[in-house]
């Protein structure tokens, strides 16, 4: 953002703001009109007509807004549900969880916006402050509205309970592995699963600890040993990041005594699940557990051979690697499932998750790009664009290694550093440091010096061609496709 | 507790349904094709005049040398691939179906005669190209279930070659490691049963696997081996852990190979074919037609 944008009357509003509480004009100034990379934000002003959506609900964002000027509408499907004024902020929701937006924000009137990149916003949330207080609280209270909101059981929850609520609840974000609640442990409180998964473990005669469900977000726990006063009579145990709301003992049975509905409801629920056949165990939760135990349920876009239709013509990776200059992101490698087969339920065949990016609901390659190259379009695609360093941070995050480390040669990468052209050259200033020298380095090749420039290569969806999925459109035998693991084992579930 | 529904979005992209569906598409076309050119062809014949049954074959061999062309676009699409020309699985189906209803075609325009050397050698081409494709199609069909089934993880042929490589290697290595006459039983026993075709049909013919056949072996072996000294005994038994490696490694390659190699076969014929068809129509043109 430049620094003559900064009016008298942006940074007037923006002093107003709690957001910004206790910064004066220069700090302000230094805040967002610094160039990247100097502790500055990479913001822009922007200016939106009537009508203008800012945000549109379902798609995936990169960036946080501050209105600075004119009102804007906040809308979930037909409803309304605020309308902001100057000194507003909202988008950060997507930038911490990670998931879709989900609601639109329009401009009612002639409307000026600073809109933040991820990566700035990352760096003003590490620094302890008003602005990492502030931002907490809010994704907890819009959070946990819009979260009730989507819960059946929740929905009709009392506006202001849940303003209520907010002041008393807390975030916690679990671990892979990292036990939410224990079996046998006192009940102290009640959960709601914002993001991720979890896996319901009962101890089995001889100690040994069965799988016997999994929930994810939208899910709740724990309301039975608080209603009962009884122990807890299963483990939760995290499967990846989970994000829970933790609702208290005291404020839980407050809320059912204050609604009797919740009562009632609960008390359905426990006699529905009591009516189920008993628990399984987790060998025989078959295809759907295994595809939630190893993660492949975060995808929404996984590459997948069916290995029965395969003829191991190769293909698929000769067709990706004439598409991305010479440079495949993808191997016949990966992790294989034993699924059912989709015109008959009861046969099984074989699928190879290649080692391609699934492009995750929540990707944890995106946490910490310390250029903000690693980006998700609108769309969810997770793209790394060119301003790439070769970190090596992304490839490193990524749980299912479908991240590699490439070095590209290109003599237009020569000639962009010779002439110190702002695409990379302007960020090699700033990080040709002596640790990360080696990133950028000549080599001999054919009798000639071409750079070679280390980068992050991963599947882009062949987003630049207009057929999309080179993989997918050159297989002779359509042996292969993309696919969003929850809709695919809603089909399956679907089937039987 | 309450689970909520799993999420639910839309599938990014599937080939495999598409795929079906259009190739439920070209068959019906290529039975409808197939059944017109009989009803004109069997119309035509029994008409008394000559010439109408003349104008036809002429007519149906420019057809028939109109759709193999179309048929053999496969090969440019292959090579000019990626550039938004349509999926490859619409490419290959259509490539199928073409080509059997070039083949009706050029089989009637012929006459089912055999004539002189060169269509004879003509019709002798095409019959191997359309075999030889068929037996493709059976292959891509009947080969991959077959190779999942057998492999613990999917390899490419690459992979497969230096695996069994190393392997023999490492068997040559366990052999070095005794006497003449141990190095014999590794070398020439042990090593050649391994990669042997008889041993490969035994495995295709009665699923008879090397780790069921060793036991036989080794008590054919039985006063040899009670011979050997302790290094020498472990030896054989590293030797015969390779040796079950390199049959399983042996059976998948035979796969992989037969995956790969009939399409050799079917691009020679289909060459010879093109360049016999080419000569055919120089001479019905130079003999019957321009000159």
């Amino acid at each position: 953002m430049r620094e003559q944008e900064l009016t008298f009357e942006i940074l007037d509003v923006l002093r107003s703001m709690d957001l910004f509480k206790g910064k004066d004009p220069d700090e302000l100034i230094e805040w967002l009109g610094a160039a990247p990379f100097e502790g500055g934000a990479e913001c822009v002003l922007r200016r939106f007509a009537p009508g203008d959506r800012l945000i549109i609900e379902g798609s995936f964002g990169n960036s946080f807004f501050v209105l600075t000027r004119g009102t804007v509408i906040v809308s979930l499907g037909s409803a309304t549900l605020a309308t902001l004024g100057p000194g507003s902020f909202f988008g950060e929701m997507t930038l911490i969880s990670g998931l879709p937006r989900n609601a639109t924000v329009a401009a009612l009137e002639q409307c000026e916006a600073i809109e933040v990149t991820r990566r700035s916003f990352e760096q003003w949330m590490k620094k302890p402050g008003p602005f990492r207080t502030l931002m907490d609280h809010t994704y907890i209270e819009r959070g946990l509205a819009n979260h009730l909101r989507t819960i059946p059981d929740f929905a009709d929850i009392d506006p202001g309970v849940v303003r209520e609520l907010v002041k008393k609840v807390r975030l916690r974000i679990f671990s892979k592995d990292e036990y939410v609640v224990q079996e046998g442990a006192p009940a102290d409180s009640f959960y709601l699963i914002r993001d991720g998964y979890v896996r319901v473990t009962k101890a089995m005669a001889g100690g040994e600890e069965r799988t016997v469900a999994y929930l994810k977000d939208g899910s709740y726990f724990g309301e039975r040993g608080l209603l009962h006063e009884e122990l807890r009579n299963a483990s939760i145990i995290a499967m990846g990041k989970v994000e829970v709301i933790q609702v208290m003992k005291g404020d839980f049975l407050a809320l059912v005594q204050g609604e009797k509905k919740f009562a009632d409801r609960f008390a359905v629920a426990e006699r529905r699940q009591a009516e189920k056949p008993s628990t399984k165990a987790s060998s025989s939760l078959g295809f759907v557990g295994e595809v939630v135990e190893r993660g492949l349920i975060k995808a929404t876009s996984a590459l997948v051979i069916h290995l029965d239709a395969c003829t191991r013509c190769g293909n698929c990776v000769k067709a990706c690697a004439e598409l991305h200059d010479g440079i495949s992101r993808l191997t016949r490698h990966g992790m294989l499932f034993e699924a059912p087969v989709r015109d008959s339920p009861t046969a099984l065949e074989r699928l190879l998750v290649t080692t391609s990016c699934m492009h995750c609901l929540d990707p944890e390659c995106m946490i910490g790009c310390p250029t903000g190259a690693i980006t998700r379009d609108v769309n969810g695609e997770v793209i790394i664009q060119d301003s790439c360093i070769g970190c090596g941070n992304c490839a490193r995050r990524c749980p299912y290694g479908n991240i590699s480390m490439a070095e590209v040669q290109s003599e237009k990468e020569l000639a962009k550093q010779r002439t110190g052209a702002p695409v990379i050259g302007g960020y090699l200033k700033f990080w040709k440091t002596a640790e990360n020298e080696p990133m950028m380095h000549e080599v001999e090749s054919n009798n000639q010096t071409a750079v070679v420039r280390r980068v992050a290569v991963k599947c882009d969806l062949c987003q630049d061609y207009r057929h999309n999925h080179g993989c997918v459109h050159n297989c002779p035998y359509g042996a292969i496709e993309r696919m969003d693991a929850g809709a695919y084992l809603q089909e399956v579930r679907g089937r039987g | 507790m309450s689970s909520g529904s799993l999420a639910a979005s839309v599938r990014v992209s599937s080939s495999g349904i598409a795929a079906k569906r259009v190739e439920r598409g070209w068959r019906i076309l290529a039975v409808l094709s197939v059944a017109a050119l009989s009803w004109w062809t069997i119309a035509a014949h029994q008409h008394p005049s000559a010439d109408r049954y003349h104008s036809l074959t002429i007519k149906l061999g420019w057809i028939g040398t109109v759709l193999a062309l179309m048929t053999a676009a496969l090969s440019i699409r292959k090579r000019v691939a990626y550039q938004g020309v349509g999926k490859m699985s619409v490419w290959l189906t259509a490539h199928i179906y073409l080509g059997i209803v070039a083949a009706f075609t050029i089989f009637y325009h012929s006459g089912l005669r055999a004539g002189g050397p060169l269509s004879t050698w003509l019709l002798a081409f095409l019959s191997l190209t359309v075999v030889s494709g068929l037996m493709g199609w059976w292959i891509a069909r009947k080969l991959p279930p077959l190779l999942t089934a057998m492999e613990e993880r999917p390899a490419i042929i690459e992979d497969l070659i230096s695996v069994r490589a190393e392997c023999l290697q490492g068997m040559l290595e366990q052999a070095s490691v005794g006497t003449p006459e141990f190095r014999a039983l590794v070398q020439d026993r042990l090593m050649k049963e391994t990669a042997s075709w008889s041993r490969m049909a035994r495995f295709y013919r009665r699923r008879s696997t090397l780790a069921e056949e060793l036991p036989t072996f080794r008590k054919e072996q039985a006063t040899y081996l009670a011979s050997l000294d302790t290094r020498e005994h472990r030896a054989f038994e590293r030797a015969e852990e390779y040796a079950l490696r390199v049959n399983k490694m042996n059976a998948e390659l035979l796969l992989q190979r037969i995956l790969r190699g009939w399409l050799t076969f079917h691009i020679v014929t289909t060459s010879t074919m093109f360049a016999l068809a080419a000569v055919h129509i120089f001479t019905a043109l130079y003999y019957g037609g321009f000159r």
